[in-house]
């Protein structure tokens, strides 16, 4: 289990590397500087050299390269141009919303596809198969920005049973410290279930067919032969099977969710990841950027570590029959 | 009954798809209005679907858009912005009997600008569906290349190249869209290689995966055998088979490519104004959600029938070409 472990931690980090080494080239050889953007066309051309130095613009691409991947590896990411801070406290900040966004989608995610999915695989072909299996690719079919502008439209300025954007509401610091945990699931509900839902429709159709395949097996069968309840076959014998490539599947499907947050934090002010890149972005904040996009590559990289772990707990034949990467 | 299911959805996926565009198509023809268009547009601005204006044309030149017209001795009275004004007959080219001989009609509405929803939707939907078929065209060229390099030559290269799409798979893909849309460029165009640059590591992995099995098939072998260099082995032996499983991939592939282009408009970036697209156009909406819900929720509606129809296809193909796929 450690030897697999660690073999999995170094292709990650390996992995990690690419990416961030990848992200680095691509914003570094894109045409036009920053400095455009932020520096104010009247400032002299000699300050403005000073704040090349100062970013470290005017060195070659490697010493910059290596410069920057040295301050990585010490935990520092340079300071935001948008925000003059340390770029690496601005994304922590922002961290913590973008975790709870997303394991609360997953969990509306779970919530949703697992008692349908079953319910659709053990009658294959009925009506009620039919519904979910076309259910699933509408929910897929859905932009995830778009179901939030109408969720707003709809449950928070129709009906007003939601707040629309932000964390907490105003006024929040006064309150009691179990009301602002209120505050803030009445705050996540709606961009949560947003996300949730409309990333739900691959995991469904997974489900199910995971449930439909299983059911026709010899130990589901020798489950129902010597006479279990059938909940029990369905759902620990027939659902069993499928725990590891699900898990997988979740992990799989990390960088989607990750990309379903982005638009979802943009529609609903929500102050994570996401909407972090878009203004970084948005700003050509170079060390923001970075930052950001090598964090969320980390996230999905420890996302399908976890799942790969958990996958290895779960059944000893992944744990022997692995290969590198 | 399986075969009959995938050709049902065949069939439906088929026709909306097919619908989708054609109506893009023919947006030239077909759209009620210029999309482009801002008539009037203190007076149009913010219609619901199915408003009918009259069309007032001045001597002035001016063309003024009214919510009632009514014919009186001396010339017109008008209806505009809420409140009513007499205009006498020499100042109004175009009068009638009972009133005026032009009337506007907006089955989807206006925008802001008293721009004509529906029109902007036809030939935004041209615009998508035209970036989301060359961004999958560029894809799967890319795909079909590296997935052949990587399936026929050594095992080195083909290690690296897995590797690295093991590498931009782990990426969020939007956050990397998004980065190379914002720094380099926006545009059509700039859309259409961010996205095609992007989606190609699914079709690389599908056709080593295809080009591997094939290679050690015996008509492979036998032609190996025979002496045939290995262009003509890879060329006229194995890839055109390669392709088949990409069919329904495809299918797929155009969907998810729309939808990342919505959202990269959305946000900004990708195919910006005053190029219509759908994903800016719920941009534009999203302004103006309380005051003129249609303007963001029509598009949206489009995006998702189109991606359903797109979706059914591929499932239907793959039901159809893959028989071992339930």
């Amino acid at each position: 289990m450690t030897g697999f472990l660690l073999r999995r931690v170094a292709a990650s980090a390996l992995l990690l590397l690419l990416v961030l080494t990848a992200t680095f080239l691509l914003l570094h050889l894109a045409p036009g500087d920053p400095l455009g953007l932020l520096a104010h066309p009247r400032v002299p051309p000699e300050q403005r050299e000073a704040l090349r130095q100062l970013w470290g613009l005017d060195q070659p691409l490697a010493a910059r390269y290596l410069r920057w991947l040295g301050g990585v590896v010490r935990g520092d990411w340079g300071t935001s141009f948008l925000f003059r801070r340390p770029a690496g406290a601005v994304l922590l900040a922002a961290l913590p919303n973008t975790l709870l966004l997303g394991g609360a989608a997953l969990l509306v995610q779970l919530v949703v596809a697992v008692p349908l999915g079953v319910a659709a695989g053990r009658r294959p072909g009925s009506p009620l198969d039919h519904g979910i299996r076309v259910g699933s690719l509408l929910l897929y079919s859905l932009p995830t920005f778009w179901v939030g502008l109408m969720a707003l439209l709809l449950f928070a300025y129709g009906l007003g049973l939601f707040p629309p954007s932000h964390l907490h509401g105003v006024g929040a610091e006064s309150l009691s410290p179990g009301l602002r945990v209120l505050d803030l699931l009445h705050h996540l509900a709606l961009p949560a279930l947003v996300l949730g839902l409309t990333s739900a429709g691959g995991l469904l159709r997974f489900v199910r067919s995971s449930v439909l395949e299983a059911m026709g097996q010899p130990h589901v069968l020798a489950a129902r032969a010597r006479g279990l309840s059938e909940r029990r076959v369905v759902w620990v014998h027939g659902l069993g099977s499928a725990l590891g490539p699900l898990l997988q599947l979740l992990g799989l499907s990390l960088p989607a969710l990750l990309g379903g947050a982005l638009v979802t934090e943009v529609v609903f002010s929500w102050p994570g990841l996401g909407r972090l890149a878009w203004s970084a972005m948005l700003a050509r904040d170079y060390p923001l950027i970075l930052a950001v996009t090598a964090w969320s590559a980390a996230l999905v990289l420890v996302g399908n570590l976890l799942a790969d772990l958990l996958q290895a707990a779960a059944d000893p034949r992944v744990r022997e029959a692995t290969h590198a990467v | 009954m399986p075969f009959e299911r995938g050709h049902g959805l065949l069939r439906w996926g088929g026709a909306v798809t097919l619908l989708v565009l054609l109506a893009a198509a023919a947006a030239p023809w077909i759209s009620p209005h210029d999309p482009r268009q801002q008539l009037d547009p203190a007076s149009a601005r913010h219609r619901p679907p199915g408003t009918r204006l009259a069309v007032v044309r001045l001597a002035d030149g001016a063309t003024l858009l009214a919510d009632a017209v009514e014919r009186t001795p001396t010339g017109l009275r008008v209806q505009r912005l809420g409140s009513w004004r007499s205009l006498p007959a020499s100042q109004v080219l175009n009068l009638a009997p009972r009133g005026v001989d032009t009337w506007r009609t907006y089955p989807l509405g206006t925008d802001r600008y008293g721009r004509d929803v529906a029109s902007r939707l036809l030939w935004g939907g041209r615009v998508s569906l035209r970036v989301a078929l060359l961004a999958v065209a560029l894809a799967l060229t890319l795909g079909v290349l590296i997935g052949a390099v990587a399936g026929l030559g050594p095992a080195v290269v083909d290690a690296v190249l897995m590797r690295g799409v093991d590498a931009l798979m782990a990426f969020p893909r939007l956050f990397l869209v998004l980065a190379v849309a914002a720094l380099w460029r926006s545009g059509e165009l700039a859309a259409v290689v961010v996205l095609g640059g992007t989606g190609w590591m699914e079709v690389a992995r599908l056709t080593r995966g295809e080009v591997l099995r094939l290679r050690g098939l015996d008509f492979v072998q036998a032609a190996r055998a025979m002496g045939a260099p290995p262009w003509r082995i890879a060329f006229v032996h194995v890839l055109p088979l390669a392709v088949v499983p990409l069919f329904a991939h495809t299918a797929l592939r155009v969907g998810d490519t729309i939808l990342t282009e919505s959202a990269l408009s959305f946000l900004g970036f990708g195919v910006t104004p005053p190029t219509p697209s759908w994903g800016n156009l719920i941009a534009d909406g999203q302004d103006v959600l309380l005051d003129a819900w249609w303007v963001a929720a029509l598009p949206g509606v489009a995006i998702a029938v189109t991606v359903l129809g797109f979706a059914l296809l591929g499932d239907g193909l793959r039901a159809v070409l893959d028989p071992r796929s339930r």
